[in-house]
């Protein structure tokens, strides 16, 4: 049993996850003591932990891997970039869970100075809480000092089939030379 | 003595032009052997002939390039399987009960290439559709993607394109330069480098107007058994309509 049943619910077989927070779980255990003089004696214990339920919440930059001029076709130019990321729960802390499903949806807002009509996305399969994300943007607008702004929400399945998580919305910002993530 | 020596080394020089010509001809004979390898055994069971043909191109390594023209390679299951065959038999087993469409290997590539017999002309014009420079570094997603963005660079020069593409820190990542090549020499080298196959969807009846979304995809063994392969017989949006 748990000491909040409405956050976690403990069987006999398992854990499972109902709401966002900690609670503590309780457990039953009788074994047989042998004490001196070989009498056994059957004790119970009931050993306690804490369980704290997390969610898909966000993702955050671990590190940039690269970065430079994109490979355009001739006529067009732009930039790319490839960070390493990795989803996060409600506290920030990273979910090292590998097997992690990411799709995402990427919306073109304003201002779109680069004329783009268009952002291709991808799919990723994390490595423990990591992925990589490979930005870029091709436009005839550049070089130039224009920019494109996009809203880019990621969804997580997890590994056991919950989900999809929508993780916290990234503000996208393209320019001919640069391209960041929520400012970073 | 001296024309003993001659007849000697005449000789030699004769068996050295027998093994020189046996060797020549096992060159040229062994890459037709890696790139239509003999299977040792396939194998489907009431499978979709398009399911088939990606099996045999995940399974083995194969690269395939797949031309939908219509719904039947997506809605017709066979049964086939054979010990020992070339896998361009097999594709050729495979779609022998399609009405349509045929097989071939490539030159030079040597990519097991199905089409319709009578393909569209703007299925032909896309296919022809020349790039002078490809120039790529990425996982699968990116190879196609970045080609994508070149394609769309070529129909409507005026229009940008950006992307986003989620990854695995473990995928694997090939490195293509290609110049001046057609859109398919560039996917059938594509389907080299992962081995894999490409999967160009029925087009709508011109290029002027084509949305958004990618009408190829590119799937390796990694990939598994796409979610949804109907949509891969389902004709290409143009832009704007739902």
């Amino acid at each position: 049993m748990t000491t909040n049943p409405s956050i976690a619910q403990m069987t006999s077989s398992g854990v499972k996850g109902l709401a966002v927070g900690s609670t503590t779980g309780e457990g039953e255990s009788e074994f047989l003591w042998v004490g001196a003089g070989n009498n056994c004696v059957l004790r119970q214990v009931t050993p306690t932990a804490p369980i704290n339920v997390v969610v898909p919440t966000a993702s955050r930059i671990v590190n940039p891997i690269s970065s430079g001029p994109a490979s355009c076709k001739s006529g067009q130019s732009g930039w790319t970039r490839k960070i390493l990321k990795a989803v996060t729960d409600q506290n920030g802390s990273d979910i090292v869970l590998s097997g992690q499903l990411l799709d995402e949806t990427v919306t073109i807002t304003t201002p779109n100075q680069l004329n783009l009509v268009d952002v291709t996305t991808g799919t990723a399969v994390t490595d423990g809480a990591n992925f990589t994300d490979t930005f870029f943007a091709c436009s005839a607008k550049c070089p130039g000092t224009g920019q494109t702004d996009a809203s880019q929400t990621i969804t997580d399945m997890l590994p056991s089939g919950a989900g999809p998580y929508n993780l916290s919305p990234n503000v996208l910002v393209y320019k001919c030379s640069s391209i960041t993530v929520n400012g970073n | 003595m001296i024309r003993y020596d001659t007849r000697c080394a005449m000789r030699l020089l004769a068996i050295l032009t027998v093994v020189c010509i046996n060797h020549t001809a096992t060159a040229q004979i062994a890459p037709r052997s890696e790139t239509n390898p003999v299977v040792s055994s396939f194998s489907v069971s009431g499978t979709r002939s398009i399911q088939a043909l990606l099996q045999l191109a995940q399974s083995e390594g194969i690269p395939i390039g797949i031309v939908v023209g219509d719904d039947q390679l997506c809605s017709m299951e066979i049964s086939y399987s054979a010990q020992n065959a070339p896998a361009l038999q097999i594709a050729e087993g495979i779609i022998s009960s399609l009405r349509g469409y045929r097989v071939r290997m490539e030159q030079p590539s040597q990519v097991i290439v199905v089409t319709p017999v009578n393909m569209t002309v703007a299925t032909q014009e896309f296919l022809s559709l020349m790039d002078d420079r490809y120039m790529v570094r990425g996982n699968t997603q990116t190879l196609a993607t970045m080609l994508w963005v070149h394609i769309r660079a070529i129909l409507y020069p005026d229009q940008g394109t950006a992307g986003s593409i989620l990854g695995s820190p473990d995928d694997a990542v090939s490195e293509l330069d290609l110049k001046n090549a057609s859109v398919e020499r560039i996917l059938n080298r594509i389907a080299i480098r992962v081995k894999g196959a490409w999967v160009l969807r029925p087009l709508p009846t011109t290029l002027s107007n084509l949305g958004p979304q990618r009408p190829f995809h590119l799937f390796t063994k990694a990939d598994g058994t796409p979610s949804n392969i109907t949509d891969l017989c389902s004709r290409v949006p143009e832009s704007g309509s739902n």
